[in-house]
């Protein structure tokens, strides 16, 4: 509403200024300027209102060209020579205001086909937004937890667990090949490493069991 | 100025409204400086509601017709305080009021807002 009084209000700006112009003036101080505007303003607003007073005095409500005739003759203004105001020169003409154009909404993407209403919703609410904002769609199968299936996935898992920890080894640490050839290393087999000496491992005691055999001796 | 208009209005009693309705007839396809909306507007906010468009450009006129007499008025001011100013200084600016830009100042606009019988005193804020 506030920018559409300093609409008018510049639209009256325009009007005095162009009337300047006519009379010969090249520039207008911003105080003059506002003054004559806050003149013309109140000139209009003053006669809307002393006409309506006499409209309203003589019991009607729409008023007449003897009411806006008392009006300035209440404001001392000297119509009669307004014809020859009118007569005397071409007066500009400012370009007509025009109404503001709504600012026409973006259409958003749309996907997929709106749902109407259900008969419990008023009409006037607002459509349902695209489906794919409020369908709600599963997108996995769900996990099948039966026992056979689940210990072959298990087993299968294991398998393949090991195989990778082997395939593993077989690339970062020595690897012994399985044909006397250099060329081909297609089957590598994880390299033993031998301890030393050899014999060791079969005369040392294992340590849990030689305990409890010593404590029964 | 005034006794002239009283002399007119007391010459013609009877007819006051008369010419202006003849006026009024001619306004239907005038269209005045100040646009239609702008006046209807201001007519709207004092309460006039106006049905006929003619009755909007009369008062449209008339106000133009308020602002451009004392434009006038202040067009001589300045043409007056101009000349004289001209008149005090040297005589090689003549060149220069040929050409000369008006500018319209509160120094002339005072003096001709005061024979309309208007005082204008501005508050030191005003913008």
């Amino acid at each position: 509403m506030d920018q559409q009084v300093n609409m008018y209000r510049k639209m009256l700006a325009a009007a005095v200024s162009s009337i300047l112009l006519e009379h010969g003036f090249d520039t207008v101080e911003k105080e003059c300027l506002g003054t004559l505007t806050e003149m013309i303003q109140a000139f209009i607003s003053e006669v809307g209102n002393q006409s309506k007073n006499y409209c309203e005095l003589s019991g009607r409500s729409e008023p007449l060209i003897a009411d806006v005739v008392l009006g300035f003759v209440d404001m001392g203004f000297n119509f009669n020579s307004l014809d020859s105001y009118v007569k005397s020169g071409k007066h500009s003409v400012l370009p007509t205001l025009q109404t503001q154009q709504p600012q026409k909404q973006l259409s958003m993407l749309p996907a997929g086909t709106k749902q109407p209403l259900p008969s419990h919703i008023p009409q006037h609410l607002p459509q349902f937004p695209d489906p794919h904002a409020y369908v709600r769609t599963p997108t996995h199968k769900q996990p099948i937890i039966d026992y056979e299936s689940v210990r072959e996935k298990a087993a299968i898992q294991k398998k393949d667990i090991e195989k990778a920890l082997t395939k593993f080894l077989a690339k970062t640490s020595p690897t012994h090949n399985l044909f006397d050839t250099d060329e081909s290393n297609i089957f590598p087999l994880i390299a033993c490493k031998p301890a030393y000496p050899p014999y060791l491992s079969a005369l040392l005691p294992p340590g849990s069991d030689f305990r409890s055999r010593g404590l029964g001796l | 100025m005034m006794n002239q208009d009283e002399k007119m209005i007391e010459e013609q009693p009877l007819t006051l409204g008369q010419p202006l309705s003849d006026f009024l007839l001619q306004l239907e396809d005038y269209t005045p400086t100040i646009p239609d909306a702008v006046t209807t507007y201001y007519l709207r906010s004092s309460g006039f509601e106006p049905r006929d468009p003619r009755l909007v450009r009369l008062i449209s006129i008339a106000a133009q017709k308020f602002i451009s007499d004392i434009a006038n008025d202040a067009l001589q001011h300045c043409k007056m305080r101009s000349t004289n100013s001209s008149s005090h200084s040297n005589s090689k600016s003549k060149q220069g009021t040929k050409d000369r830009r008006y500018c319209l100042t509160m120094e002339d606009l005072t003096p001709a807002l005061a024979e309309f019988g208007i005082t204008i005193k501005k508050p030191h804020y005003y913008v």
